[in-house]
C-alpha cells in the first residue's frame, strides 16, 4: 500500500511528494524591518553576536570585533564557526579547525582542541563556566559545505557536552539535520534543527528529541533570549523550487557533481551576486525593478517567539533589500541588534518604536 | 554523452509530448469521451445482439435518427442558448397528429399543410420564447408547463380525430416519399437531418447569430454587456427548437401514418440525454452539432439495443436513466477540470543539450571577458517608457522604439527631450525597420507584421501565412511577431518566435526547447506570405548581411546564429554561423564597419543548461511549481557583442552592475553612438563609440543616401 501511494504521491505531487512552503502570513507578514533597521557597523562576513562581560562583539572570518567602535579584539588562525558568552565574562571561541579558545578582552587562553568528530562545529552554549554544548552540523560535511549537506538531505548533526577542565566530550544528541543554534531551558536544550525547519526539545541528559515548533518558512539558526520571549534568526528561505529539487535526484546529483556551489538552486545568505546563479520566473527585472515578493534564495528574518515557542512577530528583509542571510542577534537596552551576514553587517532595531 | 542521456534524447525526439496538450486546447477535444462511449456501443451491441447490423436494421435505425436527430439538435441549440426545453416532446407529437389531421381530415393539399404545421411549432417555441426571453421566466418551469398543455391538447384532439385518421387514407406519392423515400439509397428523413444538421452547424460556428446564441449561452451578462440583445436571442432559439421539433413530426408522420397517446411520449428525456450525452453542456455555451448526433446515434443505439436484448418492462427507461447520469456527471467533471488538465500539460520540454559556454568570467584576453564598457550609458526617456523592445532612428536622428501600450514613441532629436507617440498600432511592438521608403515596418506581438508610414499611418502588411500541414493548432495566424529585416528586392523577412504562446508568456517557450519558432518572408508586391524556415528554437534577430546575399538570424534558447542565403548559389540553405554562445541571443543588427552588433538578453546559467537536458525534470517542474518559482533563463543580465561575417566575435560590452541599464534585447548603431533597448526596461540607452564611421545612418547603409 505504502508503495502505491507513494507512486500516487509522485504522480500528483503530494503528501510526501508535496513542495510546499508556509505562507509568510501572521506573524511572518512581509514587512521591511531589517532594511529600516539603524546601522551599526559594516564588515564582510560578519558572523556571531555574543557578550564578552559587558561588552557586545561579533565575529566576523578570523576576527572578532567590538560592535561599538568595530575595535578588533583578536584574530584568529582559522575562521571562527561560533563565539559565546560564558557566566565569568569571558567568550568562549570556537575555530572550524576545532580549537577552542577562551577570551577575556583581547586575550586568549591555550586552545583546547575539541575530538576529532567535531568536524563541523555550528554553534555552542555555556552550561556554567566549565561546561559547554557544542552542535556539530554534519558528519559529512564541513561549515562551509552547508548547502552540499541540505541538498545531500543529511541528518548527521549532532550535541556534544565539553567540559573544559578536563577536555571531555560527551556526545548527547545525534542525527540532528544541521543543528545550528542551541539555548537553554532549564534541564532541556531547544536546538535549531535547519534542514527540518524547527526546534526541537532535547533533555541535556540525553534522550529522544521533541519537536517545539516546526514549519518554519526558512532554515533557522542562532537564536537567544529576548525580555519576553525567544528571538530565533532564520539564515535563508525555504522555496518551492528548492523543495522540488529536493525530490528530483538525478537533477540534484549531476548539479552537485558537475556544478560549482555558488551556482547551485540552493539556498544562501546573500543572491544575486553574479548572473550565472539560477533566476526565477518572478526574479525576472520589470521596469528595472526587482519585485519584492520575487522568489529568492536568500532573504533576512528574525522572528519573535513568546515563551511557549510560538512566533507572534517578525523582522524582515525581503528580496529587494540588503539586509540578508541574518545569522545572530542579540536583544540589548530594548534593540535588538543582528548581524547580517549575507550583506556583511551590524544593524539593530528599535524595539519600542516597532511596537 | 551517457547511454542514459542518449536514451532520454531519442524518447524526446520520436513522442511529441506537445501534442496532448494541443489537442486539448482544441475545443472538439470536448467530443473525445462521448465519441468513445459510442464506439464501445457500437462494438457491444453488434457483438452481443445477433443481426443488429443486418441491412434492415441499419436502415431503420437510420431512418429514427432522421427524427430523433431533428429534436436532439433542438434541444441542443436551446442548452447552448442557456435554457432547456421539455416541449419538445409534445410539440413533435402536436406536429404528427396535426399533420396527419389536416391531410387525411380536413383534406389540405401537402405543400400547404408541412408549413402550416412548421409555422404551428414555430409558434409554441415563440410562445415559450417570449415567456423565457422577454418575461424572463425560469426555463425548465415554463417548457414543462408548455409540455403539458400542449400534450392535453394533442390528447383533446386525439378523441376527436384519431378514429378519422385511422379511417382516412392519403393516396399522395410525395406524402410517401417522404416517409419511405430514400435519396441514392439515403432515407429522406436522414437527408433531412444532413441537410439541417449543416445548416445549423454554418450557423453555429460561422454566422453571427450562431455566435451570439454561443455568447448568450456562456454568459448572459458579459452577452448582455457587449450589446447583444440576450432576450431576443433567447426567444429566438425556442422558436428554432419548436420549428425542428415539428419537423421531426411531420417526418414520423409521414413513415408511420398513425396518431396516439404515445407519440413522443418521454422523447424529451431522449433528447435530453442524447444532447447531454453528447458533450453539449446543461450550463450553455458550449456544444454542437457534431456533439448533438453522436449523443443522438448513441442513444437510439442503446434504446434499440435494451429493446432487442428484451429486457423487462421499464427496464430500458432505468438503463436511459443511469446514462443520463453519467452524462451529467461527467459534463460536469469535465468541465470543471478540462483547463486544469490542459494547463498542467500544455507545457511540453524536450531535450536540447547546448554546446558548452565559453566562459564569459574569467579569460581576460578572450572577447567575453567581462568590462564595464557600459556603464557610462547615458539615459534617454527615462519612466517616460515601458518596455522598448527594438529602437531606431530614421534619417533625421529622431529615435523610435514601441512599448507595451501598443504605441511607437519617437523621441525627437538632438536632445531626445521631447517625446511623442508616433502612431498607436495596439498589440506588443517588438523589432523594427526602415524601407526605402522610409516607412517604419513593425513587427507587433499578437497581431503581425504592420507598416508605419512616414507621416504616422498604420497598416496591415499581413497577419497570416499557410497553416502548416498536419499541425494541431491553428498556427496560420502570427501570434508573436519578432523581429525583421528588408531585402533589396523588397521581401520582408521575420521572426515568429514561437507558434505555441501569447505574447505576454514567452519566457514559457525557453521551458520547452523545442523548435515553436519560424521564419517567414513577406512579400509586398504580391502581397504573399511564406514561412520558409521552420521548427527553430526561438527564432529572434533578423539582419541583412551587408552584400544583402544572406540574413543572419538568432535562435535565442538554442544560443547560437545562423545565416539564411536568399540568393547566389547557397540560395535557401542555412548554415550555423556562431554555435556557442554564452548567453542567449536576441536582436542583430548592422555595424558601421562591416560587422554586427548582437544583443545577449541574458547569460547561460550552469542550472539551466543542466535542466534543458533534464525534459522530465522541467515537466514536472511546470506541473508542480508555482509558475512564478520556476526556474528560468537569466534575463536580468545582458551584453553585446560585435561579429563579423565569418562569425568571429570582436569585442563584448558589458555593464556589471546593471544599474543604468538593467537588461538589452536590442541595439542600433547610429552616427557614432550605440542605442539600447531591453523588452522589461523603463528607458533606452546610450553610448558614445569610440570607433567606426561617425557618420553612419543604418537606412543609408540599406537604401543608399537621400537627396
Amino acid at each position: 500500500m505504502s508503495f502505491l501511494s507513494n507512486f500516487f504521491d509522485g504522480v500528483f505531487g503530494r503528501g510526501a511528494k508535496a513542495i510546499t512552503v508556509p505562507a509568510l502570513d501572521g506573524a511572518f507578514r512581509p514587512n521591511t524591518g531589517l532594511d529600516k533597521a539603524d546601522l551599526c557597523q559594516t564588515r564582510a562576513g560578519a558572523d556571531n553576536l555574543a557578550m564578552m562581560g559587558e561588552t557586545l562583539v561579533y565575529s566576523a572570518g578570523r576576527d572578532v570585533h567590538r560592535v561599538d567602535n568595530d575595535a578588533l579584539l583578536h584574530r584568529f588562525n582559522a575562521t571562527v564557526a561560533f563565539i559565546t558568552e560564558m557566566p565569568s565574562g569571558r567568550a568562549v571561541v570556537g575555530l572550524i579547525d576545532r580549537s577552542l579558545h577562551l577570551l577575556q578582552g583581547s586575550k586568549t587562553t591555550q586552545p583546547m582542541i575539541l575530538p576529532q568528530s567535531i568536524n563541523c562545529p555550528t554553534a555552542a552554549i555555556a552550561l556554567d563556566d566549565d561546561t559547554l554544548v557544542v552542535a556539530n552540523g554534519s558528519a559529512q560535511n564541513s561549515a562551509a559545505d552547508w548547502q552540499r549537506d541540505l541538498l545531500e538531505k543529511r541528518r548527521s548533526g549532532t550535541l556534544w557536552r565539553i567540559t573544559l577542565s578536563t577536555g571531555d566530550a560527551v556526545q548527547i544528541a545525534s542525527g540532528l539535520a544541521w543543528p545550528a543554534g542551541l539555548l537553554c531551558a532549564g534541564d532541556d536544550l531547544i536546538v535549531a534543527e535547519s534542514w527540518l525547519s524547527r526546534l526541537v526539545r532535547i533533555p541535556l541528559a540525553g534522550g529522544a528529541a521533541a519537536e517545539v515548533l516546526g514549519n518554519l518558512p526558512g532554515y533557522p539558526a542562532r537564536f537567544v533570549a529576548g525580555a519576553d520571549g525567544y528571538w530565533l534568526t532564520l539564515f535563508s528561505p525555504r522555496s518551492q523550487l528548492l523543495e522540488f529539487v529536493l525530490h528530483e535526484d538525478a537533477y540534484r546529483a549531476q548539479m552537485l557533481a558537475d556544478i560549482e556551489p555558488d551556482f547551485w538552486i540552493a539556498p544562501c545568505l546573500r543572491s544575486g551576486k553574479t548572473f550565472l546563479e539560477p533566476l526565477q520566473a518572478g526574479g525576472v527585472k520589470q521596469l528595472g525593478v526587482l519585485k519584492p515578493w520575487a522568489p529568492m534564495r536568500s532573504f533576512g528574518m528574525i522572528v519573535g517567539l513568546d515563551e511557549a515557542f510560538v512566533p507572534v512577530r517578525s523582522f524582515q528583509s525581503r528580496a529587494d533589500g540588503a539586509r540578508h542571510g541574518v545569522t545572530s542577534c542579540i536583544e540589548q537596552n530594548g534593540a535588538l541588534i543582528f548581524s547580517a551576514k549575507g550583506d556583511g553587517c551590524i544593524a539593530q532595531v528599535k524595539l519600542e518604536a516597532e511596537q | 554523452m551517457s547511454f542514459s542521456e542518449t536514451a532520454t534524447k531519442l524518447r524526446y525526439r520520436l513522442i511529441p509530448d506537445h501534442l496532448l496538450g494541443e489537442i486539448l486546447s482544441k475545443r472538439w477535444s470536448d467530443n473525445a469521451i462521448p465519441f468513445f462511449l459510442l464506439m464501445i456501443l457500437i462494438v457491444f451491441m453488434g457483438a452481443n445482439i445477433p443481426n443488429f447490423y443486418s441491412a434492415v436494421n441499419v436502415s431503420d435505425t437510420v431512418r429514427q435518427l432522421g427524427e430523433f436527430g431533428l429534436v436532439t439538435i433542438a434541444m441542443m441549440i436551446v442548452l447552448v442558448a442557456g435554457g432547456i426545453d421539455l416541449s419538445v416532446s409534445s410539440v413533435y407529437a402536436l406536429s404528427n397528429l396535426v399533420t396527419l389531421t389536416l391531410l387525411s381530415v380536413a383534406g389540405w393539399p401537402l405543400w400547404a399543410v408541412i408549413p402550416a404545421t412548421l409555422a404551428l411549432g414555430a409558434f409554441v417555441g415563440l410562445i415559450n420564447g417570449i415567456l423565457i426571453g422577454y418575461f424572463k421566466l425560469r426555463a425548465f418551469l415554463t417548457t414543462l408547463v408548455t409540455l403539458i398543455i400542449v400534450r392535453s391538447i394533442v390528447d383533446l384532439l386525439l378523441l376527436k380525430y384519431s378514429v378519422k385518421i385511422a379511417g382516412g387514407f392519403i393516396d399522395n406519392d410525395a406524402w410517401y416519399f417522404i416517409g419511405e423515400g430514400s435519396v441514392f439509397g439515403i432515407p429522406f428523413s436522414t437527408c433531412v437531418l444532413i441537410v439541417v444538421a449543416l445548416a445549423v452547424h454554418i450557423a453555429l460556428t460561422r454566422l453571427r447569430i450562431g455566435w451570439r446564441i454561443m455568447a448568450v449561452g456562456g454568459s448572459r451578462r458579459s452577452a448582455h454587456n457587449m450589446g447583444i440583445p440576450v432576450s431576443r436571442i433567447v426567444c429566438l432559439s425556442y422558436v428554432v427548437s419548436g420549428f425542428l421539433a415539428a419537423l421531426a413530426g411531420v417526418l414520423i408522420a409521414a413513415r408511420l401514418s398513425g396518431a396516439g397517446a404515445d407519440t413522443g411520449l418521454g422523447l424529451e428525456i431522449m433528447a435530453l440525454t442524447a444532447a447531454v450525452l453528447g458533450g453539449n453542456s446543461l450550463g450553455g455555451g458550449r456544444g454542437s452539432v457534431a456533439k448533438a448526433l453522436i449523443g443522438a446515434l448513441a442513444i437510439l443505439l442503446l434504446i434499440n439495443g435494451l429493446v432487442r436484448l428484451s429486457l423487462p418492462a421499464g427496464a430500458s427507461s432505468v438503463g436511459l436513466g443511469l446514462v443520463l447520469l453519467l452524462a451529467v456527471a461527467i459534463d460536469v467533471r469535465w468541465l470543471k477540470n478540462r483547463h486544469k488538465l490542459l494547463s498542467s500539460v500544455y507545457v511540453a520540454p524536450t531535450y536540447l543539450k547546448l554546446p558548452d559556454a565559453p566562459n564569459a568570467d574569467g579569460d581576460a584576453n578572450s572577447p567575453f571577458a567581462l568590462n564595464d564598457a557600459l556603464r557610462g550609458v547615458e539615459v534617454i526617456g527615462l519612466d517616460q517608457i515601458e518596455g522598448p523592445e527594438d529602437v531606431i532612428l530614421d534619417r533625421n536622428d529622431h529615435l523610435y522604439c514601441g512599448d507595451r501600450h501598443g504605441d511607437i514613441i519617437r523621441f525627437l532629436a538632438p536632445d531626445y527631450k521631447t517625446r511623442e507617440i508616433f502612431a498607436h498600432v495596439g498589440g506588443r511592438p517588438l523589432g523594427m525597420a526602415f524601407d526605402k521608403d522610409d516607412n517604419l515596418l513593425v513587427c507587433i506581438g499578437g497581431m503581425g507584421l504592420y507598416a508605419v508610414s512616414p507621416a504616422g499611418e498604420v497598416s496591415k502588411m499581413t497577419d497570416e501565412t499557410g497553416r502548416t500541414r498536419l499541425s494541431v493548432i491553428d498556427d496560420s495566424r502570427l501570434k508573436l511577431a519578432d523581429d525583421l529585416d528588408i531585402a533589396q528586392d523588397g521581401k520582408v523577412y521575420f521572426s515568429e518566435a514561437t507558434v505555441r504562446y501569447e505574447m505576454e508568456e514567452w519566457p514559457v517557450d525557453s521551458l520547452e526547447g523545442r523548435g515553436n519558432g519560424r521564419i517567414i518572408c513577406y512579400d509586398p508586391k504580391t502581397n504573399h506570405t511564406q514561412t520558409i524556415i521552420r521548427n527553430r528554437i526561438f527564432p529572434n534577430g533578423i539582419c541583412m548581411a551587408h552584400d544583402n546575399k544572406s540574413f543572419y538570424f538568432a535562435e535565442t534558447w538554442a544560443a547560437r546564429i545562423s545565416r539564411y542565403w536568399v540568393e547566389g548559389p547557397k540560395k535557401g540553405q542555412v548554415e550555423e554561423v556562431i554555435s556557442q554562445l554564452p548567453g542567449f541571443p536576441d536582436n542583430i543588427n548592422r555595424a558601421s564597419d562591416g560587422t554586427y552588433w548582437l544583443a545577449l538578453a541574458g547569460i547561460r546559467t550552469p542550472t539551466q543548461d543542466l535542466a534543458m537536458r533534464m525534459p522530465g525534470f522541467r515537466r514536472r517542474m511546470a506541473r508542480r511549481v508555482a509558475a512564478d518559482e520556476w526556474l528560468f533563463p537569466n534575463i536580468n543580465t545582458g551584453c553585446i557583442l560585435r561579429f563579423d561575417d565569418q562569425g568571429n566575435i570582436l569585442e563584448s560590452l558589458w555593464d556589471m552592475g546593471g544599474e543604468n541599464h538593467p537588461m538589452i534585447t536590442s541595439m542600433r548603431e547610429h552616427k557614432g553612438h550605440l542605442y539600447l533597448g531591453g523588452i522589461t526596461n523603463n528607458r533606452i540607452g546610450r553610448i558614445k563609440l569610440n570607433r567606426g564611421d561617425k557618420d553612419w545612418v543604418s537606412s543609408n547603409s540599406y537604401w543608399g543616401k537621400k537627396a
